[in-house]
C-alpha cells in the first residue's frame, strides 16, 4: 500500500512539476511569436508587458467563437483604460475570412491571423475557442476553453483580479484546465 | 456474409481508428458546410420515405452524430 | 388532429419566424426555419407533392427545439385500359388503391397527408414525438436518442430508439375485405462517428426494427391459381441493417461521400446499396452536388412471380414487386446557392440558402421516376 501511494505521489509530482514546465513554454511562446494583425504589421506580445492580457484563439467557422467575440470586444474596451487588454488571433486558414468576419460584427479589439499551422500548433491548442490570460509579468494564469458563461465568467474574474493587484495567482492554478477539449 | 463479424468490425472500428487525435482547431475542413451532415439528414430522412415505398429495405440513415467541431 | 389545421400551423410557425422572435425573446441564440418542395413522379403517373416545413430554436443555455410539418398530396391516376377489357379487370384487382366501384376506377385517387413531428434537444439528450394523419393510416411515434463525444470530441457515439404504433382503416374497396389493423414498430440505433484525420470522417452503425401487424396491402388482390385472392404478408418482421460512410474533403474545395449498406431480414430480402456523393464549391456562395446509387436486392421467400393456388408460400402471397429481385439506380444533381449578399445590412437574416435538385430512378422492373426538390433555408 505504501509504496503504492509512494508511487501515485510520485507520478503527482512529476506531473506538476511538467504542468509548471509547460506554463512556463506557453507563456514564453505567446509572448515572443511574431503575430501578424489584419493589416499586415507585425508585433509580438511581449511589447504589453506590464499589462495583463488575453490571447483568445478564434476561428470564423466556429460558432462559439462567433458567439464569443463580442464580448472580448466589450471587455477589451472596458479594459484598455485599466492596463489590461484582449488579443484575438484567428486559426482560420483564409485571413480574408477573418477579417470578414472582424468588419461584420464590427469588432474593435486587437485581430490577428495566424492560421492553423503555426502558434496553435506550436501550443497545441486544446480547446477552440481557447482563451490565455497572461499577468502583467507575463506568467500564464489561466487557460480555459469553450463559450459558456462559466468559461468566460472564469476569465473575467481573472483579469479584475489581476488588476485589482489581488492575492498573487500562481502559475497554472489547479483549476485552470477546464473546458473542453 | 458472416453477420457477427460484420457487427464486431463495426463496433471496434472506433477503438481502432480512435488513434489519431485531431484537435478542434484543426477541423476547419470537418466545419465546411460540404462535410457537415446536418442538411444531408435532413435530406436522407425525406428520401428514405419514398425509397421505402419503392423498395424491400430501409434504413441507414442512423441517428445523430457528430463531434466534429468546436465546443 | 384536424387535417385543416396543419396548413394553419405551419402558416404560424412561418410568420412567428419572420417577424424576428429572437428580438423579443431573451436567451434564444439562434433560429432556423426551412421551407423544401419535394416532387415525385413515376412511369405509372403516380405523383406525391410534398411540402416540408421546419422550424428550430437554439437557446442558449443549449436547449433546443424543433417542429416540422409535412403536407404531401398522393395521387395514384384512373385506370387507363378500356372499360370491360381484361387489363382493365387486371389493374383493379391488383390495384394498390380502394376502388369501391367501376367508375371509381376511373377517376384519379387522391390522398393528402399530413405530418408533424416536434423534439426537444440538451447536451446531446432528444426526445420527440411524430403524427401522420392520412384517410385510411393514422401513425404515431414516440423517439428518443442520446449522443456523446469521446477522445476529445474525435469520436461520437449515438443511441436512437423508436417506438410507433400505426392504425390502418381501409377505405371501402370492391374486392377485399378491408378489416382494420395495427401496426407497431420498435426501432434502435448506434452510431459512431470517428474523425480519422483533419479532413476526413467515418461514420458506421447498425440498426433493427422490429415490425408486428398488419404489413400487407389491403386493397390488393394477386392471381393464384386461376383465381385471385387478398395479398397476406406475416404479421411480424426483423429488419436489420448495417452501414458506414466514409466522407474526405479535398484541397480543392471539394468532398466525395461514399457509403454502403447491408439489409437483411427475416423475410428472406438482403440488399446491398452503394453510394457516392461529390460535391463542389464553385464560387464561394454556389455549390454543385452530384450524385449516384445503386441497389440490389434479393427476394422474400414467399414471393413468385406466379402462384400455383390460393395457399401460396406456407400461407403467404405477394403482389407486391418490391419483394421481389431487383435492381436500381439513382443519379442526380442538386446546386445549393448562398443568397446572403442578397440580403447584407437586413440586420435580421444571418444566412440564406436556396437548393434545387433533380434525381432520376430506374430499376431492372421498368419502373422509373424523376424526383425535383426545391428549398428555402434560413438562420436567424
Amino acid at each position: 500500500m505504501r509504496f503504492s501511494l509512494s508511487i501515485l505521489a510520485a507520478l503527482l509530482l512529476v506531473t506538476g512539476f511538467v504542468s509548471r514546465g509547460e506554463a512556463g513554454d506557453e507563456a514564453s511562446r505567446l509572448e515572443s511569436y511574431s503575430l501578424t494583425d489584419l493589416d499586415g504589421d507585425s508585433r509580438t506580445l511581449a511589447e504589453y508587458q506590464g499589462e495583463v492580457v488575453v490571447v483568445n484563439f478564434w476561428a470564423s467557422w466556429c460558432a462559439p467563437c462567433r458567439k464569443e467575440l463580442p464580448i472580448l470586444d466589450a471587455w477589451n474596451t472596458e479594459w484598455s483604460s485599466r492596463g489590461a487588454r484582449v488579443a484575438a488571433i484567428s486559426v482560420d486558414s483564409d485571413p480574408d475570412k477573418a477579417r470578414r468576419f472582424a468588419e461584420e460584427a464590427e469588432l474593435g479589439l486587437e485581430l490577428y491571423h495566424d492560421g492553423p499551422d503555426g502558434l496553435a500548433k506550436q501550443l497545441d491548442l486544446p480547446y477552440l475557442p481557447c482563451t490565455y490570460v497572461l499577468d502583467a509579468n507575463g506568467e500564464l494564469v489561466l487557460v480555459t476553453g469553450g463559450s459558456g458563461e462559466e468559461e468566460l465568467a472564469r476569465v473575467h474574474r481573472t483579469v479584475e483580479q489581476l488588476l485589482a493587484g489581488s492575492a498573487a495567482m500562481s502559475p497554472m492554478n489547479a483549476s485552470s484546465m477546464e473546458g473542453t477539449r | 456474409m458472416n453477420r457477427r463479424l460484420l457487427i464486431a468490425a463495426l463496433l471496434l472500428l472506433p477503438s481502432v481508428t480512435g488513434c489519431a487525435s485531431v484537435r478542434a482547431y484543426q477541423k476547419e475542413a470537418l466545419a465546411d458546410p460540404i462535410m457537415v451532415s446536418d442538411v444531408e439528414a435532413r435530406e436522407e430522412l425525406r428520401e428514405l420515405k419514398w425509397l421505402e415505398a419503392r423498395e424491400g429495405s430501409t434504413g441507414g440513415v442512423g441517428g445523430a452524430g457528430g463531434g466534429c467541431a468546436c465546443k | 388532429m384536424r387535417r385543416a389545421s396543419f396548413p394553419i400551423l405551419g402558416i404560424a410557425l412561418g410568420l412567428v419566424a419572420l417577424t424576428g422572435w429572437r428580438a423579443a425573446y431573451a436567451g434564444v441564440d439562434a433560429h432556423l426555419a426551412g421551407y423544401t418542395f419535394h416532387h415525385f413522379n413515376d412511369v405509372d403517373n403516380v405523383s406525391v407533392s410534398s411540402h416540408f416545413m421546419r422550424y428550430n430554436m437554439l437557446m442558449e443555455s443549449s436547449l433546443s427545439t424543433s417542429v416540422q410539418l409535412n403536407h404531401e398530396t398522393v395521387v395514384v391516376p384512373a385506370v387507363a385500359a378500356p372499360v370491360g377489357s381484361q387489363e382493365a379487370a387486371d389493374a383493379i384487382t391488383t390495384a394498390s388503391r380502394p376502388i369501391s366501384s367501376l367508375e371509381d376506377a376511373y377517376t384519379d385517387f387522391v390522398k393528402v397527408r399530413n405530418e408533424l413531428q416536434g423534439s426537444i434537444g440538451y447536451r446531446g439528450v432528444e426526445a420527440g414525438y411524430y403524427v401522420s394523419d392520412e384517410v385510411d393510416y393514422h401513425a404515431q411515434m414516440v423517439w428518443t436518442s442520446v449522443n456523446r463525444d469521446f477522445l476529445s470530441e474525435n469520436l461520437n457515439l449515438a443511441f436512437g430508439l423508436n417506438y410507433a404504433w400505426d392504425r390502418i382503416e381501409p377505405l371501402n374497396d370492391e374486392d377485399t375485405a378491408g378489416i382494420p389493423g395495427v401496426r407497431n414498430t420498435t426501432y434502435f440505433s448506434l452510431v459512431a462517428t470517428q474523425v480519422l484525420t483533419p479532413t476526413t470522417v467515418l461514420r458506421a452503425g447498425i440498426e433493427r426494427s422490429l415490425v408486428d401487424g398488419l404489413q400487407h396491402n389491403p386493397y390488393r388482390n394477386v392471381y393464384a391459381g386461376g383465381g385471385h385472392t387478398a395479398e397476406r404478408h406475416p404479421y411480424e418482421r426483423t429488419r436489420n441493417d448495417y452501414f458506414v460512410r466514409l466522407s474526405q474533403f479535398f484541397g480543392n474545395r471539394s468532398s466525395l461521400k461514399v457509403d454502403y449498406r447491408f439489409y437483411t431480414d427475416d423475410w428472406g430480402v438482403d440488399s446491398h446499396t452503394l453510394g457516392a456523393k461529390l460535391t463542389q464549391y464553385i464560387t464561394d456562395e454556389f455549390v454543385v452536388r452530384y450524385r449516384y446509387r445503386y441497389y440490389s436486392q434479393g427476394a422474400a421467400y414467399f414471393y413468385r412471380d406466379e402462384y400455383a393456388s390460393g395457399f401460396g408460400v406456407d400461407g403467404l402471397l405477394t403482389g407486391d414487386y418490391r419483394l421481389g429481385e431487383f435492381d436500381a439506380n439513382l443519379f442526380g444533381g442538386k446546386i445549393f446557392w448562398n443568397l446572403d449578399r442578397f440580403f447584407e445590412g437586413s440586420g435580421f437574416l444571418e444566412r440564406i440558402d436556396l437548393t434545387l435538385g433533380y434525381e432520376r430512378y430506374f430499376n431492372s422492373t421498368n419502373f422509373t421516376a424523376n424526383i425535383f426538390e426545391t428549398g428555402l433555408e434560413m438562420s436567424f
